[in-house]
């Protein structure tokens, strides 16, 4: 999954210590989720969403890879 | 400040970790304390009743780190849980496997004085290293 978590958050003039603030988590997780290491949980999803003010799909969108696997 | 070079945990980050890291300290320092109590006074070789008491009471410290262990990982977050389960495993195969092969030397005759702590020893050794491991990756 590609994320625009890094180019958000440097928007706003956060350091990844604030952001994992404000989200409840640890730098280490943020550093994951922005680096593509680890996806979130829904929840966390929602959180960062509600904290960007924007919705899910603006900062997450799936990879060539997650769709592969994709019936329909 | 603002660098994606950042790596300043938030405050509430650094006083949970420090928090951890002091009761954890304490914990291990009080484990020793007991266990040269119980070495210099539990008279283990002797046949006093009380010398079974004395040999298990360094267990109690243990029991209050893993006590501080398990408040950590059930403040931790979703990720760190991950990671931390990863690792577990890791270090749980490992101990699992160093038993069979002390199972399969004794079955040969092979007597291995403190046993315990060696498989103890191993899973933990594995479970660090795999922690560091997967930190760094």
């Amino acid at each position: 999954m590609n994320n625009m978590l890094r180019d958000r958050r440097q928007e706003r003039g956060w350091s990844q210590g604030a952001l994992a603030e404000a989200l409840g988590v640890s730098r280490q997780t943020v550093n994951a989720l922005e680096t593509g290491r680890y996806d979130p949980s829904l929840p966390l999803a929602f959180r960062l969403a509600a904290l960007f003010a924007c919705r899910i799909e603006e900062l997450f969108e799936p990879s060539a890879e997650d769709l592969g696997g994709a019936r329909g | 400040m603002t660098s994606t070079l950042d790596t300043s945990p938030g405050p509430s980050e650094r006083a949970r970790v420090r928090r951890f890291a002091l009761t954890f300290v304490l914990t291990i320092v009080a484990f020793g304390l007991v266990l040269a109590a119980s070495l210099i006074w539990g008279d283990l070789d002797g046949d006093s009743p009380w010398r079974l008491a004395w040999a298990v009471a360094p267990a109690v410290p243990i029991a209050v780190t893993a006590g501080v262990l398990i408040r950590y990982v059930a403040s931790s977050d979703e990720f760190e849980i991950l990671q931390l389960c990863k690792s577990l495993a890791v270090g749980f195969v490992a101990a699992m496997m160093a038993s069979i092969v002390a199972g399969l030397l004794g079955a040969a005759g092979l007597e291995m004085p403190g046993l315990g702590f060696i498989i103890y020893g191993v899973g933990m050794f594995t479970w660090l290293v795999a922690s560091i491991v997967l930190r760094i990756r």
